[in-house]
């Protein structure tokens, strides 16, 4: 679920809506998304009923709609740290982009997004994000969880 | 101490977890016991134990949805927090947490 070409390193955004509108179109080329707008307005809804930061740089917007034809995970590190929402002030570069089907029938997506939550909030792991200078290795350093998890369940 | 709660959050996807590790790592730093239910997309994990309600000095809610099984700690002291203040200040939660067990001593 989290994919190579779903990582972003050094992005050159300085706002929610272009980082938003850039994976968009990305999840959709990739065809993750059956209704684009669709799926940006359940997120953004999301957004408007309280900011999705939550410190520490770091921001994992996301949305549980039909609109997702396969649950996802993208991500995407800023040059430098933006302010993410006016109403709390907080600065964001990592930014976690959810996306889950309705009716989710794969336990092991809910379970590595469960994990990623956990992990973001250790300063070890936010400092290695930081400090990779690839995508791959960033999607190196995200998909360790994911094969951990696998290996876990089998 | 010995600290157990529940967390919870509308989508029930990271939020959830994240005050889950919150709590849990600011309560180790602390030396105290802790205990923390998830209620969120994968369901009940987690789960708090008959022995472990019993045992506990405290309960936080940190959640911003209904939740099960709250009559679970009719009998206990609970606070009532924010799931994402949570993640931002776990310090100031446990600190209450740890007030509020003080005062009913």
């Amino acid at each position: 679920m989290i994919r190579k070409d779903l990582v972003f390193v050094d992005a050159p955004f300085a706002s929610q809506d272009e980082v938003l509108e850039f994976l968009k179109e990305q999840l959709n080329e990739k065809g993750l998304l059956n209704n684009p707008d669709k799926y940006l307005a359940a997120v953004k809804n999301r957004e408007r009923e309280i900011p999705t930061s939550v410190g520490f740089e770091v921001a994992i917007p996301h949305g549980r709609t039909d609109a997702v034809n396969e649950s996802f995970i993208a991500f995407v590190r800023t040059s430098i740290p933006f302010l993410w929402d006016e109403r709390n002030g907080e600065m964001v570069r990592l930014v976690f982009l959810i996306g889950v089907p309705d009716v989710e029938g794969d336990r092991t997506h809910l379970r590595f997004l469960s994990e990623i939550s956990r992990k973001l909030m250790k300063a070890e792991f936010r400092e290695q994000l930081n400090q990779c200078t690839t995508n791959e290795e960033a999607f190196a350093l995200l998909n360790e969880i994911n094969e951990k998890l696998v290996k876990e369940e089998q | 101490m010995k600290i157990i709660g529940i967390t919870a959050c509308p989508t029930g996807i990271a939020h959830t977890y994240m005050a889950q590790e919150c709590l849990e790592e600011e309560c180790r730093k602390r030396g105290y016991d802790v205990k923390i239910e998830t209620q969120g997309s994968l369901g009940i994990e987690n789960e708090l134990t008959e022995e472990e309600i019993a045992a506990a000095d405290v309960v936080i809610l940190a959640v911003s949805v209904t939740i099960e099984g709250e009559d679970r700690f009719e009998d206990k002291l609970v606070l009532n927090a924010d799931v994402g203040r949570a993640i931002s200040y776990p310090g100031d939660i446990i600190d209450q947490a740890v007030k509020l067990v003080e005062e009913n001593q």
